[in-house]
Protein backbone atom coordinates (compact mmCIF):
# COMPACT_ATOMS: atom_id res chain seq x y z
CA UNK A 1 0.00 0.00 0.00
CA UNK A 2 1.50 3.39 -0.93
CA UNK A 3 2.49 5.35 2.19
CA UNK A 4 0.41 8.47 1.44
CA UNK A 5 -2.81 6.46 1.25
CA UNK A 6 -3.23 6.56 5.01
CA UNK A 7 -2.72 10.33 5.15
CA UNK A 8 -6.39 11.42 4.77
CA UNK A 9 -7.40 8.99 7.51
CA UNK A 10 -4.66 10.24 9.84
CA UNK A 11 -5.65 13.84 9.13
CA UNK A 12 -9.29 12.99 9.81
CA UNK A 13 -8.35 11.42 13.14
CA UNK A 14 -6.23 14.47 14.06
CA UNK A 15 -9.02 16.91 13.15
CA UNK A 16 -11.58 14.75 14.97
CA UNK A 17 -9.33 14.77 18.06
CA UNK A 18 -9.07 18.58 17.90
CA UNK A 19 -12.86 18.81 17.50
CA UNK A 20 -13.19 16.49 20.50
CA UNK A 21 -11.00 18.74 22.64
CA UNK A 22 -13.07 21.76 21.64
CA UNK A 23 -16.23 19.80 22.46
CA UNK A 24 -14.91 19.01 25.95
CA UNK A 25 -14.03 22.68 26.43
CA UNK A 26 -17.54 23.58 25.27
CA UNK A 27 -19.20 21.22 27.75
CA UNK A 28 -17.03 22.68 30.53
CA UNK A 29 -18.18 26.09 29.38
CA UNK A 30 -21.82 25.00 29.66
CA UNK A 31 -21.19 24.11 33.30
CA UNK A 32 -20.57 27.80 33.92
CA UNK A 33 -24.35 28.40 33.97
CA UNK A 34 -25.26 29.73 37.40
CA UNK A 35 -21.72 30.80 38.24
CA UNK A 36 -21.58 34.39 39.52
CA UNK A 37 -19.60 37.15 37.85
CA UNK A 38 -16.01 37.30 39.13
CA UNK A 39 -15.35 40.25 41.44
CA UNK A 40 -12.84 41.74 39.04
CA UNK A 41 -15.55 42.16 36.42
CA UNK A 42 -18.41 43.17 38.75
CA UNK A 43 -17.58 46.86 38.89
CA UNK A 44 -19.23 49.27 41.35
CA UNK A 45 -21.95 50.01 42.24
CA UNK A 46 -23.78 46.64 42.01
CA UNK A 47 -26.39 48.03 39.64
CA UNK A 48 -23.68 48.45 37.05
CA UNK A 49 -23.65 44.68 36.44
CA UNK A 50 -23.58 44.04 32.71
CA UNK A 51 -26.19 42.02 30.82
CA UNK A 52 -23.64 40.69 28.38
CA UNK A 53 -19.92 40.06 28.50
CA UNK A 54 -18.51 40.30 24.99
CA UNK A 55 -15.14 38.58 24.57
CA UNK A 56 -13.20 39.78 21.56
CA UNK A 57 -9.66 40.15 20.27
CA UNK A 58 -7.64 42.44 18.06
CA UNK A 59 -7.32 39.98 15.17
CA UNK A 60 -10.88 38.65 15.28
CA UNK A 61 -12.58 39.38 11.96
CA UNK A 62 -15.94 37.86 12.86
CA UNK A 63 -15.98 40.03 16.00
CA UNK A 64 -15.66 43.25 13.99
CA UNK A 65 -17.62 42.32 10.88
CA UNK A 66 -20.54 40.47 12.45
CA UNK A 67 -20.68 40.51 16.25
CA UNK A 68 -20.08 44.20 16.91
CA UNK A 69 -22.82 45.31 14.43
CA UNK A 70 -25.17 42.72 15.97
CA UNK A 71 -24.53 44.15 19.45
CA UNK A 72 -25.16 47.64 18.08
CA UNK A 73 -28.52 46.47 16.69
CA UNK A 74 -29.25 44.79 20.03
CA UNK A 75 -28.79 48.17 21.78
CA UNK A 76 -31.51 49.52 19.49
CA UNK A 77 -33.82 46.67 20.54
CA UNK A 78 -33.11 46.92 24.28
CA UNK A 79 -32.42 50.54 25.36
CA UNK A 80 -31.01 49.87 28.79
CA UNK A 81 -28.82 46.91 27.91
CA UNK A 82 -25.32 46.96 29.40
CA UNK A 83 -22.60 45.25 27.39
CA UNK A 84 -19.07 44.93 28.70
CA UNK A 85 -16.40 44.28 26.08
CA UNK A 86 -13.36 42.26 27.15
CA UNK A 87 -10.22 41.89 25.06
CA UNK A 88 -8.99 38.36 25.81
CA UNK A 89 -5.35 39.39 25.37
CA UNK A 90 -5.68 42.20 27.93
CA UNK A 91 -7.73 40.19 30.43
CA UNK A 92 -6.67 36.57 30.22
CA UNK A 93 -8.06 35.92 33.69
CA UNK A 94 -11.57 36.76 32.56
CA UNK A 95 -11.12 34.64 29.43
CA UNK A 96 -9.99 31.71 31.59
CA UNK A 97 -12.87 32.22 34.05
CA UNK A 98 -15.34 31.80 31.23
CA UNK A 99 -13.27 29.17 29.38
CA UNK A 100 -13.28 31.26 26.22
CA UNK A 101 -12.21 28.92 23.42
CA UNK A 102 -13.13 30.92 20.34
CA UNK A 103 -13.90 34.48 19.38
CA UNK A 104 -16.34 36.07 19.61
CA UNK A 105 -17.86 34.67 22.79
CA UNK A 106 -20.81 36.34 24.47
CA UNK A 107 -21.91 35.50 28.01
CA UNK A 108 -25.43 36.48 29.06
CA UNK A 109 -25.86 37.27 32.75
CA UNK A 110 -28.96 37.47 34.93
CA UNK A 111 -29.65 40.54 37.13
CA UNK A 112 -27.57 38.97 39.90
CA UNK A 113 -24.58 38.57 37.61
CA UNK A 114 -24.89 34.81 37.23
CA UNK A 115 -24.16 33.16 33.90
CA UNK A 116 -27.27 32.00 32.07
CA UNK A 117 -25.81 31.13 28.68
CA UNK A 118 -22.46 31.15 26.89
CA UNK A 119 -22.44 31.63 23.11
CA UNK A 120 -19.23 30.33 21.55
CA UNK A 121 -18.94 32.01 18.17
CA UNK A 122 -21.15 34.62 16.54
CA UNK A 123 -24.59 35.20 18.10
CA UNK A 124 -27.12 37.40 16.27
CA UNK A 125 -29.15 40.16 17.88
CA UNK A 126 -32.42 38.19 17.79
CA UNK A 127 -30.88 35.26 19.68
CA UNK A 128 -29.15 37.56 22.19
CA UNK A 129 -32.34 39.57 22.74
CA UNK A 130 -34.24 36.37 23.58
CA UNK A 131 -31.45 35.25 25.93
CA UNK A 132 -31.23 38.63 27.68
CA UNK A 133 -35.00 38.86 28.18
CA UNK A 134 -35.07 35.30 29.54
CA UNK A 135 -32.16 36.12 31.87
CA UNK A 136 -33.92 39.25 33.15
CA UNK A 137 -36.99 37.15 33.94
CA UNK A 138 -34.90 35.13 36.40
CA UNK A 139 -35.60 36.04 40.05
CA UNK A 140 -32.31 37.48 41.37
CA UNK A 141 -33.05 35.96 44.79
CA UNK A 142 -33.47 32.42 43.51
CA UNK A 143 -30.70 29.86 43.31
CA UNK A 144 -29.91 28.59 39.86
CA UNK A 145 -29.63 24.84 39.49
CA UNK B 1 -5.98 47.04 13.02
CA UNK B 2 -8.34 48.99 10.76
CA UNK B 3 -11.14 47.57 8.66
CA UNK B 4 -10.48 48.09 4.96
CA UNK B 5 -12.35 47.10 1.80
CA UNK B 6 -11.35 43.46 1.49
CA UNK B 7 -12.24 41.34 -1.55
CA UNK B 8 -13.00 37.85 -0.25
CA UNK B 9 -12.91 36.42 -3.77
CA UNK B 10 -9.12 36.66 -3.81
CA UNK B 11 -9.10 34.57 -0.64
CA UNK B 12 -11.44 31.98 -2.15
CA UNK B 13 -9.24 31.70 -5.25
CA UNK B 14 -6.29 30.93 -2.99
CA UNK B 15 -8.27 28.29 -1.12
CA UNK B 16 -9.35 26.60 -4.36
CA UNK B 17 -5.75 26.54 -5.65
CA UNK B 18 -4.55 25.15 -2.34
CA UNK B 19 -7.19 22.42 -2.03
CA UNK B 20 -7.09 21.40 -5.70
CA UNK B 21 -3.28 21.53 -5.79
CA UNK B 22 -2.82 19.40 -2.67
CA UNK B 23 -5.45 16.82 -3.60
CA UNK B 24 -4.11 16.48 -7.15
CA UNK B 25 -0.54 16.19 -5.91
CA UNK B 26 -1.56 13.56 -3.36
CA UNK B 27 -3.31 11.46 -6.00
CA UNK B 28 -0.22 11.63 -8.24
CA UNK B 29 2.03 10.93 -5.25
CA UNK B 30 0.36 7.54 -4.78
CA UNK B 31 2.36 6.38 -7.80
CA UNK B 32 4.92 9.18 -8.31
CA UNK B 33 6.41 10.17 -4.92
CA UNK B 34 8.09 13.22 -6.49
CA UNK B 35 4.67 14.86 -6.60
CA UNK B 36 5.45 15.86 -3.00
CA UNK B 37 7.22 18.84 -4.57
CA UNK B 38 3.76 20.45 -4.43
CA UNK B 39 4.13 20.76 -0.65
CA UNK B 40 6.96 23.32 -0.61
CA UNK B 41 5.54 25.10 -3.65
CA UNK B 42 2.16 25.58 -1.99
CA UNK B 43 3.90 26.46 1.28
CA UNK B 44 5.70 29.25 -0.56
CA UNK B 45 2.40 30.42 -2.03
CA UNK B 46 0.75 30.56 1.41
CA UNK B 47 3.67 32.26 3.10
CA UNK B 48 3.80 34.78 0.25
CA UNK B 49 0.10 35.53 0.75
CA UNK B 50 0.63 35.85 4.50
CA UNK B 51 3.48 38.32 3.97
CA UNK B 52 1.59 40.93 1.97
CA UNK B 53 -0.97 41.37 -0.85
CA UNK B 54 1.89 42.24 -3.21
CA UNK B 55 3.44 38.78 -2.78
CA UNK B 56 0.18 36.85 -3.06
CA UNK B 57 0.08 34.67 -6.18
CA UNK B 58 -3.66 33.84 -5.91
CA UNK B 59 -4.43 37.53 -5.59
CA UNK B 60 -2.31 38.30 -8.65
CA UNK B 61 -4.12 35.57 -10.59
CA UNK B 62 -7.51 36.87 -9.45
CA UNK B 63 -6.79 40.51 -10.26
CA UNK B 64 -4.83 39.90 -13.46
CA UNK B 65 -6.87 37.12 -15.04
CA UNK B 66 -10.04 35.96 -13.29
CA UNK B 67 -11.64 39.28 -12.34
CA UNK B 68 -11.13 41.09 -15.69
CA UNK B 69 -12.55 38.06 -17.53
CA UNK B 70 -15.47 37.99 -15.07
CA UNK B 71 -14.71 34.38 -14.22
CA UNK B 72 -14.89 35.26 -10.53
CA UNK B 73 -17.05 38.06 -9.13
CA UNK B 74 -15.75 40.41 -6.44
CA UNK B 75 -17.10 40.05 -2.89
CA UNK B 76 -15.88 43.15 -1.11
CA UNK B 77 -16.49 43.58 2.63
CA UNK B 78 -15.13 46.02 5.18
CA UNK B 79 -12.94 43.86 7.36
CA UNK B 80 -9.52 43.44 8.80
CA UNK B 81 -7.30 41.27 6.57
CA UNK B 82 -4.98 40.32 9.45
CA UNK B 83 -6.81 37.14 10.56
CA UNK B 84 -6.79 35.82 6.98
CA UNK B 85 -3.05 36.41 6.76
CA UNK B 86 -2.70 34.67 10.12
CA UNK B 87 -4.63 31.66 8.82
CA UNK B 88 -2.43 31.59 5.70
CA UNK B 89 0.66 31.77 7.90
CA UNK B 90 -0.58 28.79 9.93
CA UNK B 91 -1.27 26.85 6.72
CA UNK B 92 2.14 27.80 5.33
CA UNK B 93 3.87 26.61 8.48
CA UNK B 94 2.03 23.29 8.33
CA UNK B 95 3.15 22.84 4.72
CA UNK B 96 6.74 23.76 5.55
CA UNK B 97 6.63 21.07 8.23
CA UNK B 98 5.11 18.67 5.68
CA UNK B 99 7.91 19.50 3.23
CA UNK B 100 10.54 18.86 5.90
CA UNK B 101 8.91 15.52 6.71
CA UNK B 102 8.93 14.58 3.02
CA UNK B 103 12.64 15.47 2.66
CA UNK B 104 13.41 13.31 5.71
CA UNK B 105 11.55 10.41 4.16
CA UNK B 106 8.44 10.51 6.39
CA UNK B 107 5.98 10.52 3.52
CA UNK B 108 2.90 9.54 5.53
CA UNK B 109 3.55 12.34 8.03
CA UNK B 110 4.08 14.81 5.19
CA UNK B 111 0.80 14.02 3.49
CA UNK B 112 -1.09 13.81 6.80
CA UNK B 113 -0.08 17.41 7.46
CA UNK B 114 -1.08 18.24 3.90
CA UNK B 115 -4.51 16.72 4.42
CA UNK B 116 -4.96 18.67 7.68
CA UNK B 117 -4.36 21.84 5.66
CA UNK B 118 -6.90 20.63 3.08
CA UNK B 119 -9.45 20.02 5.84
CA UNK B 120 -8.96 23.43 7.44
CA UNK B 121 -9.00 25.24 4.09
CA UNK B 122 -12.21 23.41 3.16
CA UNK B 123 -13.89 24.40 6.45
CA UNK B 124 -13.04 28.01 5.74
CA UNK B 125 -14.00 27.89 2.05
CA UNK B 126 -17.31 26.04 2.40
CA UNK B 127 -18.58 27.13 5.81
CA UNK B 128 -16.63 30.33 6.55
CA UNK B 129 -15.58 28.66 9.77
CA UNK B 130 -12.93 30.88 11.24
CA UNK B 131 -10.33 28.36 12.36
CA UNK B 132 -7.97 31.30 12.79
CA UNK B 133 -10.32 32.74 15.42
CA UNK B 134 -10.27 29.47 17.34
CA UNK B 135 -6.51 29.10 17.10
CA UNK B 136 -6.00 32.75 18.07
CA UNK B 137 -8.24 32.44 21.15
CA UNK B 138 -6.44 29.27 22.21
CA UNK B 139 -3.00 30.84 21.78
CA UNK B 140 -4.01 33.91 23.80
CA UNK B 141 -5.47 31.65 26.48
CA UNK B 142 -2.17 29.85 26.97
CA UNK B 143 -0.28 33.14 26.92
CA UNK B 144 1.52 32.73 23.60
CA UNK B 145 0.20 36.03 22.21
CA UNK B 146 1.29 39.30 23.84
CA UNK B 147 -1.13 41.70 25.45
CA UNK B 148 -2.21 44.42 23.00
CA UNK B 149 -2.82 48.10 23.59
CA UNK B 150 -6.45 48.11 22.40
CA UNK B 151 -8.89 49.86 24.71
CA UNK B 152 -12.31 48.34 25.49
CA UNK B 153 -15.52 49.98 24.33
CA UNK B 154 -18.08 50.58 27.06
CA UNK B 155 -21.54 49.19 26.41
Amino acid sequence: MPAPLLAPLIALVALAAAAGVLRVQRSRQRRLVGIPLPRSLAGTPPDSLPDILYFTGENCTVCEVAQRPALKRLRELIDDIAIREIDVARDRGAARSYRVMTLPTTVVLDPAGRTTVVNAGFAGEAKLREQVLAARAVDPQSAVA
Amino acid sequence: MANVPFDRSALKVGQVILIAGLVTAWVIALSVPLAAIALPLLAAMMLGSALSPATSLPRALYIGVLKPRRLVRPRVQMEDPAPHRFAQLVGGIFLVAASAAAVLGHITVAWSLGWIVIGLAFLNFAFDICVGCIVYAQLVRVGLFPITGRSPVAG
